[in-house]
């Protein structure tokens, strides 16, 4: 546009300065800068510069040059004369300014001529436009705004610019008359992610926006929903169902909704919880509505997300929700009108329609019963709201019921007096008063008061009683007084109480209370109270109460019972755990570890070791676990046993033969038999030599425990019932069963022989009683030590149930004597081995026999 | 919109081949995805993919409706076709009007092939089907533009048509750079290069226009569904 000025500008002045002759001349000078744009605030500086021809023409320099805006002169300050035909002009800090700057010379005879002229216009590059945004209007094209900033006062054309990752859009041009929105021209993609933004340009600058990233569907404004209906249910009264039909959008991204509504006539609108309606739907059933009501709503949509923006609101819909019967009973009274006739009465009765909130629905009719004093009532359908009846004189009682489609409205009961109502009032009676005013639309509501003609003392007392007794407090309760027996308005109570030896103490209470609490009482005492209650007139007392404190307050004996018991309790648990802690000190006092023969390592020895190493009795049992245990005596000096032990050893030499190569644990056992006296009874010791005649004394060897052998042989009185073997008759063999018992392996035997039993190959059955008749007392005690402790811990070695099991069965085997080789032989076959095969050649070797061990009886 | 296709057709009529701007399009697939807006995750561009592909399959059925026949009613319900009669203005008239009519066995070499076996497509790796659904919306892209360049000379009075073929040929074109989005998300090879179109058959009578745009509308509405599938797939994978 402002070229345009410029231009005509021009011309003006090309007209204006050329020779009148009229032939087509040049202007008469030029000014520079031709463009005449400026930015407000800067300096601007303008030449104007004339030529050879004019200056002689009009015999004029750049002295006489003036300038002029507009019609207003610059002031001579401003210029500069460059040369003798430039002169220049500036202006410093330009302001909004859109005015024409003429060059003009100054000619004889104060003739001012203008010779040149541009258009100066100022104004701002622009700003960079902010705040773009996009929005696509379902079923139309991507419409984007922005705001362009600060006024440019400059011809601004703003550019939007979209494209792809992978393509570019065509240039959307703002129109002129918005410059600060524009509507591309292609159709919108949707989830294809777009990259807009906006450049804006004038002639002082160009600047583009930030980009924008995004995907169109998340732009979208949807076409509002249609609803369709709006429908009410015969079962509630309370609901309407909106049905709607929806974008197509729907198909393929999710909808929420937004649900308005309001009574016909309300202003306000009430919204359905969004929650609710946060998923694509069609209908929704609006709850909490008043009956027979009518309501308009209304519906927008937009993505689930909360991305893009809400459809405008739909149509606005209505429905009228079904009936419920009314909710109120209409307002009613009545006027009497005085009749001719004698002892009947005109009565109207009379009540109003009810409002539509409380009619809920339309009332078609109303139902007036109308029932004498003591007599059958009569009733009476009315459409009007008015009913007249003619009356007796009696007192009657009117209801009166409002009914729809629904159902009938609650009664309201008006009762109309006996037309001579004439009341013989009396005294210490309660009246109740009722004024009631009726207006010309209606009864006003009805205002009561209780009165007496004269009131009198109550004709008794109120009885109290204790609702709860504490230590040092009680709480009394009563009843009121029945009407009958007030007498008169009860102004209040008199507690009075008193201990059998104090004084009667008095408390006053509001008459409105029916409970008190007596505090300060002493504990463990018997109380006194009693109650009086007063009227204007005077008081009257109860009967007399008694009650006792207790010693102790409730929950006085818990709070010392349950300390104590928790600290017994406490110290009980303690007792035990360091009884536990100690379990080790307290199990060795006690019951200490029996060495277990199946565990003893006798197959470790070295077949090199001296047998004096075994004579050290230091060395003996150094664990030092078995210090306590029982004391065998064995008495040498008893002489009953040897003929016993004696023939059953020529028995057992009978039965030698069957037995031999059988069990060897036999033998063995002979010699771990030795142990038993110390732990079974002497019963079971008369029992086994009552059962078997054949107790016989064999060799014991100690196996010693771990690497030690004692060096004592010992005797023991052996109460197997089972016969010796060849092994026991000769000790040699005997020894390596006893070993082999003891310590789980083959020993050498031979060695055993010449360390233990050697001298008494040749006469063993001597030997038996000669070596129990050497056996030391501390030896034997540390013998049998030595077996429990095998014992024990063959026991304890969780080899498994067979362990266990051969374990029980021993006593068997004892019981049954050799009847039950192959039970033992089934335990004992290395020993077996060992004991058959006296002249193999030995091995001292340690076996990996776990079944052998002994077991007493 | 005439003014557009005239520039785009300008723009295929340059080269002998027929598409020179095959190369830049390229060019600008192997450019990285702008940086601007916040970085979409594998599964974000996979499930915006499956989106755009899904809405182009709620359209396609129509398409090829709106191209054998004309009806306002057959613009933007996919079930109006059931209501078509031939009372009704036809925009390709018989026999791609009629009812229930196909040309099952109309093939155009120059499109992408439609005829492997779903056993075969669904045994490809991902990479090697995404590499050839991008391959497919591009060359569906061009082909477009050509039933949208006959249809200008076969109907000049009636834009319905080839303004949803505008709109289905920008989609394809969406598609395809949503698809190198998420192969450039995964890592994969650049999209390979698009090969030029060359000379399209059954071009040189109306008749043959209308089988031609009716093949491609037809091979488009097949490959959009199975992209569907495909993306359908990728989609549950990477949003566990």
């Amino acid at each position: 546009m402002f070229t345009l000025q410029t231009w005509i500008v021009q011309a003006l002045f090309i007209f204006l300065t050329t020779e009148s002759i009229g032939e087509l001349i040049v202007p008469c000078a030029h000014i520079h800068p031709e463009s005449s744009v400026v930015q407000l605030g800067s300096n601007f500086t303008a030449v104007c510069v004339l030529k050879e021809k004019c200056m002689n023409d009009y015999h004029v320099t750049a002295n006489e040059i003036f300038w002029k805006t507009g019609r207003v002169t610059v002031p001579y300050e401003q210029y500069a004369v460059i040369n003798r035909t430039a002169s220049s002009v500036t202006f410093p800090n330009i302001t909004l300014i859109n005015a024409l700057l003429t060059c003009n010379i100054r000619m004889f005879g104060q003739i001012n001529r203008s010779v040149y002229g541009i258009r100066i216009i100022s104004g701002l590059p622009p700003e960079k436009p902010k705040n773009l945004s996009c929005i696509v209007n379902e079923g139309k094209k991507m419409m984007c705004q922005w705001d362009p900033g600060r006024e440019t006062h400059l011809e601004t054309n703003y550019t939007l610019k979209s494209e792809w990752a992978t393509e570019k859009f065509d240039d959307c041009k703002a129109k002129r008359d918005t410059p600060t929105s524009c509507t591309v021209d292609y159709p919108p993609v949707y989830f294809v992610n777009i990259e807009v933004w906006v450049e804006a340009e004038n002639a002082l600058g160009k600047v583009a926006s930030d980009h924008i990233n995004f995907d169109p569907i998340d732009k979208v404004k949807l076409n509002p929903p249609h609803i369709l209906s709006v429908n009410s249910s015969k079962e509630l009264s309370s609901i309407l169902k909106l049905t709607w039909t929806d974008s197509r959008f729907k198909s393929f991204i999710t909808l929420k909704y937004d649900i308005q509504y309001r009574t016909k006539d309300a202003s306000t609108w009430n919204q359905v919880p969004p929650e609710d309606t946060s998923s694509t739907r069609s209908s929704f059933t609006v709850q909490d509505l008043k009956p027979f009501t009518e309501y308009v709503f209304r519906i927008r949509c937009m993505k689930e997300d909360g991305k893009g923006y809400w459809s405008d609101w739909s149509e606005e819909a209505s429905g009228i929700t079904y009936e419920d019967r009314p909710s109120k009973a209409p307002s009613f009274w009545y006027k009497i009108e005085p009749s001719h006739a004698h002892g009947t009465r005109s009565v109207q009765l009379k009540w109003k329609t009810l409002p539509p909130f409380e009619a809920n629905g339309k009332i078609l009719d109303y139902e007036v019963t109308l029932t004498k004093w003591k007599s059958h009532s009569q009733n009476y359908t009315v459409k009007d709201t008015k009913l007249t009846v003619n009356l007796t004189n009696d007192r009657y009682v009117a209801t009166l019921t409002a009914r729809n489609l629904v159902g009938k409205s609650d009664a309201s009961v008006l009762t109309i007096p006996a037309w001579d109502f004439q009341g013989n009032l009396v005294e210490k009676k309660c009246y109740l008063i009722t004024v009631t005013p009726v207006y010309d639309d209606g009864p006003g509501s009805p205002e009561h008061i209780k009165a007496y003609l004269k009131q009198a003392a109550p004709s008794k007392g109120p009885t109290v009683r204790t609702k709860k007794v504490g230590k040092n407090e009680a709480v009394l309760e009563w009843d009121h007084l029945p009407i009958d027996a007030q007498n008169g308005f009860i102004r209040n109570y008199t507690i009075f109480y008193r201990t059998v030896i104090g004084n009667e103490i008095a408390v006053n209470v509001d008459s409105s209370h029916t409970e008190y609490t007596l505090s300060s009482l002493t504990s463990d005492t018997l109380y006194m109270v009693r109650m009086a209650a007063y009227t204007d007139e005077g008081g009257k007392d109860g009967p007399e109460f008694t009650f006792t404190t207790p010693k102790f307050a409730q929950g006085e004996i818990e709070a010392i019972v349950v300390p104590v018991c928790l600290a017994f309790l406490l110290t009980t648990l303690l007792g035990v755990l360091f009884c536990f802690n100690k379990r080790d000190l307290i199990k060795k006092h006690i019951w200490p570890n029996v060495p277990d023969p199946s565990k003893s390592h006798i197959a470790q020895w070295s077949p090199h070791t001296p047998p004096r190493h075994f004579n050290s009795k230091d060395q003996m049992y150094p664990d030092g676990n078995f210090t306590d245990v029982s004391v065998v005596e064995i008495e040498a000096n008893d002489k009953k046993p040897f003929p016993d032990d004696l023939k059953s050893l020529d028995l057992f030499k009978k039965e030698k033969v069957n037995t031999e190569g059988h069990s060897s644990g036999i033998g063995g056992s002979s010699c771990m038999s030795s142990s038993r006296p110390s732990i079974s009874s002497s019963d079971e010791n008369e029992s086994a030599q009552n059962t078997s005649s054949t107790v016989q004394y064999s060799t014991v060897v100690h196996s010693g425990y771990r690497h030690q052998v004692p060096s004592v042989q010992v005797f023991s009185r052996s109460e197997s019932t089972q016969p010796l073997l060849d092994s026991e008759e000769r000790p040699e063999d005997l020894q390596l069963v006893d070993n082999v018992d003891g310590s789980d392996g083959i020993l050498p035997r031979q060695r055993y022989f010449k360390q233990n039993c050697s001298q008494h190959e040749t006469s063993p059955d001597i030997s038996h009683f000669e070596r129990s008749q050497q056996v030391s007392s501390v030896n034997e005690e540390d013998f049998v030590r030595l077996k429990q402790q095998q014992i024990s811990d063959h026991i304890s070695q969780p080899y498994g149930s067979g362990k266990m099991k051969m374990f029980q069965e021993v006593p068997a085997v004892d019981a049954f004597g050799p009847g039950i080789e192959g039970q033992v032989e089934r335990f004992e076959t290395v020993g077996m081995e060992a004991a058959v095969d006296e002249g193999m050649p030995k091995s001292y070797l340690p076996q990996t026999v776990r079944r052998g061990g002994y077991m007493p009886q | 919109m005439n003014e557009r296709i005239g520039r785009e057709v300008r723009d295929l009529m340059l080269t002998s081949d027929f598409f020179l701007p095959a190369p830049f399009c390229l060019l600008a697939l192997l450019l990285p995805p702008l940086p601007l807006g916040a970085p979409m995750s594998t599964a974000e561009s996979v499930k915006q993919a499956y989106n755009l592909a899904l809405h182009m399959q709620t359209q396609t059925s129509t398409l090829l409706q709106t191209y054998v026949s004309d009806g306002p009613a057959a613009f933007g319900s996919p079930h109006s076709h059931l209501s078509l009669s031939l009372v009704q203005l036809q925009h390709q008239s018989t026999p791609f009007s009629d009812p229930d009519f196909s040309l099952p066995e109309l093939k155009l070499r120059t499109l992408p092939p439609t005829a492997m076996h779903f056993e075969n497509w669904h045994g490809l790796e991902d990479a090697v089907r995404l590499s050839l659904t991008h391959e497919a919306f591009l060359s569906f892209s061009q082909h477009l533009l050509l039933a949208i360049v006959d249809q200008s000379n076969l109907n000049p009075d009636n834009s319905m048509v080839e303004n949803q073929l505008w709109e289905e040929r920008l989609k394809a074109k969406g598609l395809a750079g949503n698809l190198a989005g998420i192969m450039t998300a995964l890592g994969l090879p650049t999209p390979p290069a698009n090969p030029p179109l060359g000379t399209v058959p059954l071009g040189n009578t109306a008749f043959q226009k209308k089988c031609r745009g009716y093949v491609i509308v037809r091979d488009y509405g097949l490959w959009t569904d199975r992209v569907v599938t495909f993306l359908g797939e990728l989609k549950d994978k990477y949003s566990q």
